[in-house]
């Protein structure tokens, strides 16, 4: 655990503290927190951190959302061919991310030919260059991403409400309640721990997200999806600044193990109200 | 007697053994190259690598990388000193990066006659020579190259579209000497689906100008030949930056309004040569064109074959340098040596792909750099349009900006402009701000590296 964690968490932190050019490697200078005072202060790193905290968010509140609905879907008594469809939902979580990314920006979000733009036109939309746009590119990724993140709240989800006895969908019907008061009322409080748990995987995952983003757009147009990893890639490979980019890599970390660090306090006071 | 026998029959199966030692050696010695795609490599790896071994024994591996992958993954291999390639590919802006790991060639050239002096001397500079190893001859051209301005003639010619330009601008529709009338040239072609054009109803929108504009190295390359055209330099001979200059500003400024005004959106998915397409299909009059681009714009399918006419980019007019055409840097590639054990091997075959066959590596590659390329009849009469087209790349040839070549020009240069570019191109900073963030940056990297 100390090799395969330690090692390279302690290089890369020795690292961002660094001047290290890959062209030049063997001259690394100390610069201490200089850094990260210049990452801190950069309005480029600010927008990447800003980009990242929508597209984390879009990410986590739009695979909650719809994977409690398909579950509790999923759930439902008058569903038949229960294995197939959980298999279906399946289907985006098993597929690399890059290659969702591929299939996102030629197939769907494509202007000419895209299946969003064809289902748009039938509604008389015009169509969009959603991936080249500014305004769109961003909430384009979102939904990528969350097609990919979604089948595993559906599968945790779909998993906890399983574990409900229907006792107690019955009784709430006696009471009057609708699906969606059943919902509301009786289900999400029961599946609180289970939201927490999911929405820190989802978080960790939108969070760090290169793949999907890439695949999709590069981090552009100009920098309107240049989210932190995209950035640490930039300044590292592209730049061969191995410092910075150990910086934000760094950055990430930190606040990726404070966000972690809150969730799981919550998440324990939690389980120790409810025994 | 025995004796007189056996002695003439030891040296006879010394030099038996000495020649299958040899033998076995040429056989078993694999040079491997990583290669940059596109036609050359195609040449290196279908034609000349087979033609090699045939002829030597000697087998030579060409491995073509992803271009985005090309210099990391070479650097990656020499910092680790795992003589993976002997031979790589790539740029001269990047020479620089990897002075730490490829040999001088001098002795090489002088040891089998590489003829220096086949190269213009712009070539020799900027493709041979770094000032990261001063005095030395550190790679060997291959692929030179600097971009020129390419234009519907048909269209140009036309009589009322002739007329219909006169009339908006005042001046002959003609291919555009300076930028600001490829930008009204731009303008005037720039037209919607259902208008006319040439006496034809267009089917879809016409573009007036494009050039790659896809996030990184498309926007960077597109936007760094119309930079150097205003005649900075990036910096002064005391690591000064010159990039701070209005004129910078200025070019920003155009290339941002030419882009987003005149381009097709598309060209923001292109890394490099992937709208010439739409040039090929007839959708845009005007485009910058890398020379690598010429095959899929005389694609004799496509409705721009025959119709295309060749000229150096324009002139960016009081532009700091007095230049009288546009000024691109010099660009494509050239290959070094890395210290394997295999390099002078190595360097026998790019002499002998590169000069014994100089006139069929043109051919196969379609590459043009050595000056016997554009003195050759067989090769000016090898392709209709080459009696257009390699004129003028020979005159585009004659004022290039050479790179400066030292390990930092990448990260100062190359990806300072990136950001420049795709900060003003985005709007997230104005050109004033983006400015003096990389003059800033230039600065600490020159500091850094003890040049100022």
């Amino acid at each position: 655990m100390l090799v395969i964690v330690g090692v390279p968490l302690a290089l890369g932190f020795r690292y961002s503290m660094h001047r290290v050019f890959l062209y030049d490697f063997n001259n690394q200078i100390f610069k201490g927190l200089d850094n990260y005072a210049y990452a801190l202060s950069d309005p480029l790193f600010i927008k990447a951190l800003n980009t990242t905290i929508i597209f984390t968010l879009g990410c986590v509140a739009t695979g909650i959302l719809f994977g409690l609905l398909v579950a509790f879907l999923l759930n439902s008594r008058k569903v038949r061919w229960r294995p197939f469809w959980v298999s279906l939902f399946l289907i985006p979580f098993v597929m690399t991310p890059v290659v969702g990314g591929i299939a996102w920006r030629f197939f769907m979000w494509q202007q000419e030919f895209g299946v969003i733009n064809a289902i748009g036109g039938i509604f008389g939309a015009d169509a969009r260059y959603w991936l080249l746009d500014r305004e769109t590119a961003l909430f384009a990724s979102i939904v990528s991403n969350s097609w990919h993140l979604t089948p595993l709240s559906i599968l945790v989800f779909y998993a906890a409400l399983s574990t409900i006895p229907d006792e107690l969908y019955d009784a709430s019907h006696i009471d009057g309640a609708g699906p969606f008061q059943t919902l509301w009322y009786v289900v999400l409080p029961l599946l609180r721990p289970h939201v927490l748990f999911v929405s820190v995987i989802l978080l960790t995952s939108a969070f760090r997200e290169f793949d999907m983003i890439w695949a999709l757009t590069g981090g552009g147009p100009g920098r309107s999806t240049t989210v932190l990893s995209i950035l640490a890639y930039n300044r590292g490979i592209a730049n061969q600044d191995m410092g910075m980019a150990n910086t934000i890599a760094f950055t990430m970390f930190a606040i990726m193990a404070v966000v972690a660090w809150i969730y799981i306090t919550i998440y324990r006071r939690m389980l120790e109200k409810s025994t | 007697m025995i004796h007189y026998i056996l002695k003439p029959m030891s040296w006879l199966s010394a030099a038996a053994l000495i020649s299958m030692v040899g033998t076995v050696s040429a056989q078993d010695t694999t040079i491997r190259w990583a290669l940059h795609p596109g036609a050359e490599a195609d040449a290196v790896v279908d034609y000349f690598a087979p033609r090699y071994e045939e002829e030597t024994g000697i087998k030579v591996v060409g491995e073509i990388l992803p271009p985005d992958q090309l210099r990391d993954r070479m650097s990656i291999e020499a910092i680790g000193g795992t003589d993976r390639w002997d031979l790589g590919y790539h740029s001269p802006g990047w020479f620089g990066t990897f002075k730490d790991h490829v040999i001088d060639l001098t002795q090489l050239v002088e040891k089998h006659g590489f003829d220096v002096s086949a190269y213009p001397a712009l070539v020799q500079n900027s493709h041979m020579k770094s000032p990261a190893r001063p005095g030395e001859i550190i790679a060997l051209p291959t692929t030179p190259a600097a971009p020129m301005l390419i234009y519907r003639r048909d269209w140009f010619e036309h009589p009322d579209e002739m007329a219909a330009f006169e009339a908006k601008f005042g001046r002959a529709l003609a291919a555009p000497s300076t930028f600001a009338e490829l930008r009204d040239v731009a303008e005037f072609f720039t037209r919607d689906a259902g208008e006319t054009l040439a006496g034809k109803t267009l089917e879809r929108s016409l573009y007036g100008w494009s050039d790659a504009l896809g996030a990184g190295a498309g926007i960077t390359r597109s936007f760094i030949v119309m930079l150097y055209s205003t005649g900075v330099s990036g910096w002064d001979e005391n690591y000064e930056p010159d990039i701070d200059q209005p004129i910078v500003a200025e070019v920003a400024e155009y290339f941002v309004d030419l882009a987003q005004n005149f381009a097709p959106r598309e060209a923001q998915n292109w890394g490099f040569l992937e709208g010439l397409e739409m040039f090929r299909d007839g959708r845009m009059a005007t485009a910058t064109m890398w020379p690598q681009g010429v095959g899929t714009v005389e694609d004799p399918s496509g409705e721009a074959a025959g119709n295309t006419a060749y000229t150096p980019l324009p002139l960016w007019e009081n532009n700091l340098a007095g230049y009288t055409q546009g000024h691109p840097f010099l660009g494509g590639g050239g290959v070094f040596i890395f210290d394997t054990p295999n390099s002078e091997e190595a360097f026998k075959f790019l002499k002998w792909m590169l000069q014994d066959n100089e006139v069929e590596f043109g051919k196969r590659s379609l590459q043009f750099s050595r000056l016997s390329h554009f003195q050759s009849e067989e090769l000016r009469n090898l392709k209709p349009y080459y009696a257009d087209f390699l004129p003028t790349f020979e005159k585009v040839l004659e004022s290039v900006f050479i790179r400066q070549g030292i390990p930092e020009w990448g990260a100062v240069m190359w990806n300072g402009t990136t950001d420049f570019i795709t900060d003003v191109y985005s709007g997230d900073l104005t050109a004033a701000q983006a400015q003096e963030r990389w003059a800033a940056q230039m600065r600490e990297a020159f500091d850094a590296a003890g040049y100022r």
